[in-house]
């Protein structure tokens, strides 16, 4: 039985709310927030915690040395939240459609799709760095109906992964024959952005993911209402009155367009999506709308952990947070497949 | 009160000399304002922006390296060429892995770097410092592109009398070195063991401009390598175009490799290569170290003309 209270605004509004997400939910945010607030402070340039605060007041002056640092640093904090929050709410999504716990962009081809067509509008096209955003989306958008439509007639739940799966190897296999057609210089670049690095965030970029991020999560969010009966199957979902096929058609278009625009600012994320959706269903059950959200800030909270641990901890080496959350995310599955053998 | 400032401000900027700074076109194409007479360069790419810098006796305050095996840094070619070290200069970054704030805080007036590596940071290096974006191999012949990159820091003058030393020098190497060898080809290689491959080089630092300079050929294959680029690879059975009157590659000595390196690598990916190579029965495949004929430099011009009239000999 899940503990609850209400919430009354007014005479006319009652909302009942779970305990446990509430308070999973707060602890969160404000590990987010302490979290933001180190990453602002710590970097190559030290900055005392009055500068930062400082410097978030807008009424107050903020001197000219910690503006320009912030310059520096606030678009790749910001990055790190957004691009977080919505790789864990891509893999999450993917996951109940798939109805497959490792489901993730990258599994579905997704991420492959967008980086294919950043490497082929760059390396075959010569597009310039402004529109390979846009390349992306295309090429995750297009990766994804392909998925979709190869994966329609098959009935099984790990359908989808497989098309995914086997979509990816060939869009990787591409990738690599670009590659080895270009010059080494071409090459090194991909090898950089592949990593999955913030180093490169702009102020642009900051506020090109900003605007999809701001019309994407909250879509999310309603639409982790209407979730619920995709955990049932297919046919039970379509048994109480759902049209499976195509919420699951909409959410896996919404999971393609989550995580596109970091694709094209800061490279693929590995094992993010797939790791935040497991940690929010271990915290709060398996309700779409008390994981979706928790989702969202385990996957910002981690992603951000990663860019400053990368950027602060190894200097003068910086360490892509793409690497780190790919160490972070092998150990958290040896340590969940540890325990779930020893509770079985 | 604020908007007569902001006059005031303008009025002053309106006074200041607008000769202390001059538009560059980049190898990205951008046209970046860059001082006329740069005090504080801060470059990128050691083997290729730091030795130019280095040798064109320009302000160089900092560059990137690269971490030794042992976690120590070093300036690739800079250190081979030059003796150049950290001590003499910053570190301004491990090669790839940039951190912008360390840039920052040595105040650079200008930023070298090559477009391969950093051109998504452009905009963010581009707040710091005036950066210009270098493209080594951008299939522009090395000393072309050394001549540019002189005049965008304003060191027209000391490259020239450099080329000038220089081209004195291929007029004597080219008396001394057998006729044979300078009216015949040669084919510039890379020895690709981890995939069995050959890269065809068609420009390679002052490998190939020493031995197009001096007057000798090149083959078909290196003739046939797009435009624009500076390098091909190729398959081990193509192992026969790249027959020459002299074959040269390059090891890296950092990987534990030596001169003779190349013979097992080749004997790897193109078994019995030596039954059909002419190059291989007259002892013309010639290996040197990478750092030195690499980077654009008149100084590694000079070894490699010194080790070629020595191993020639």
């Amino acid at each position: 039985m899940r503990r609850q209270f209400t919430l009354r605004l007014g005479s006319a509004i009652h909302l009942p709310i779970d305990l446990r997400p509430a308070l999973v939910l707060a602890a969160l945010s404000i590990l987010l927030c302490i979290s933001t607030l180190h990453a602002l402070q710590l970097g190559s340039t030290a900055l005392s915690m009055d500068d930062v605060i400082r410097w978030l007041m807008p009424w107050q002056d903020a001197d000219a040395e910690t503006s320009a640092i912030m310059l520096l640093r606030w678009p790749r904090v910001t990055v790190a939240i957004l691009a977080g929050a919505m790789i864990a709410t891509s893999g999450y999504l993917l996951q109940v459609v798939s109805r497959n716990g490792l489901a993730d962009p990258g599994l579905l081809g997704i991420s492959q799709g967008g980086m294919a067509a950043v490497v082929i509008g760059a390396a075959v096209f010569g597009l310039p760095p402004a529109w390979l955003a846009w390349a992306s989306l295309a090429g995750g958008f297009a990766t994804a109906l392909i998925v979709m439509t190869l994966a329609w007639r098959l009935s099984s739940s790990t359908g989808l992964i497989l098309v995914g799966l086997a979509v990816g190897i060939v869009l990787g296999a591409a990738i690599e024959i670009i590659m080895v057609r270009g010059g080494i210089l071409q090459f090194a670049r991909w090898l950089a952005w592949s990593h999955g690095s913030l180093t490169s965030v702009s102020a642009g970029n900051a506020g090109m993911v900003a605007l999809w991020a701001a019309v994407l999560l909250p879509l999310s969010l309603i639409a982790s209402g209407q979730m619920m009966p995709l955990l049932l199957g297919h046919e039970q979902a379509a048994g109480i009155g759902a049209s499976p096929r195509r919420l699951s058609l909409l959410l896996t278009l919404m999971a393609a367009a989550l995580v596109a625009p970091i694709v094209a600012a800061v490279g693929p994320i590995s094992f993010l999506g797939l790791i935040a959706g497991h940690i929010a269903r271990a915290l709060v059950g398996e309700r779409p709308v008390a994981v979706m959200p928790v989702a969202m800030l385990c996957g910002a909270l981690i992603l951000q952990i990663a860019d400053t641990v990368g950027r602060t901890l190894f200097l003068p080496v910086i360490v892509p947070a793409g690497i780190l959350v790919s160490i972070a995310g092998v150990l958290a599955f040896l340590i969940a497949a540890r325990l779930s053998r020893s509770s079985r | 009160m604020r908007l007569i400032s902001q006059l005031v401000l303008a009025a002053t900027l309106a006074f200041v000399s607008p000769a202390a700074a001059r538009n560059v076109t980049d190898h990205g194409g951008n046209v970046v304002e860059v001082p006329d007479a740069p005090q504080r360069i801060l470059s990128l790419h050691d083997w290729t922006l730091t030795v130019m810098t280095r040798e064109l006796d320009a302000p160089l305050i900092a560059s990137a390296g690269r971490l030794a095996p042992d976690g120590t840094t070093f300036i690739r070619g800079g250190r081979e060429l030059f003796g150049l070290n950290f001590d003499q200069i910053a570190l301004a970054a491990i090669h790839g892995k940039p951190d912008l704030e360390r840039i920052r805080s040595l105040k650079p007036d200008l930023i070298v770097a090559n477009i391969g590596d950093y051109s998504a940071l452009r905009e963010q290096l581009s707040t710091i410092a005036p950066t210009l974006m270098f493209d080594a191999e951008n299939g522009d012949k090395p000393f072309d592109l050394y001549r540019q990159y002189a005049g965008w820091i304003g060191r027209q003058a000391r490259f020239d009398a450099l080329k000038a030393a220089y081209d004195k020098r291929i007029t004597e190497a080219r008396q001394k070195l057998p006729k044979t060898l300078i009216d015949g080809s040669y084919s510039a290689i890379l020895a690709n063991e981890r995939d069995g491959t050959l890269t065809m080089l068609k420009e390679y630092g002052v490998q190939t401009t020493v031995l197009d300079d001096l007057g000798m050929s090149r083959t078909a294959l290196a003739q046939s390598v797009p435009e624009g680029q500076s390098r091909m690879t190729i398959g081990a059975e193509l192992i026969g175009e790249i027959d020459a009157d002299l074959i040269v590659t390059s090891y890296l000595p950092e990987s534990g490799e030596s001169p003779e390196s190349i013979f097992p690598a080749l004997t790897r990916i193109a078994p019995g290569y030596e039954a059909f190579l002419r190059a291989h029965e007259a002892k013309r495949i010639l290996s040197f170290s990478r750092y030195e004929i690499y980077p654009p430099s008149f100084r590694g011009a000079d070894i490699f003309l010194d080790r070629l009239e020595v191993l020639i000999d």
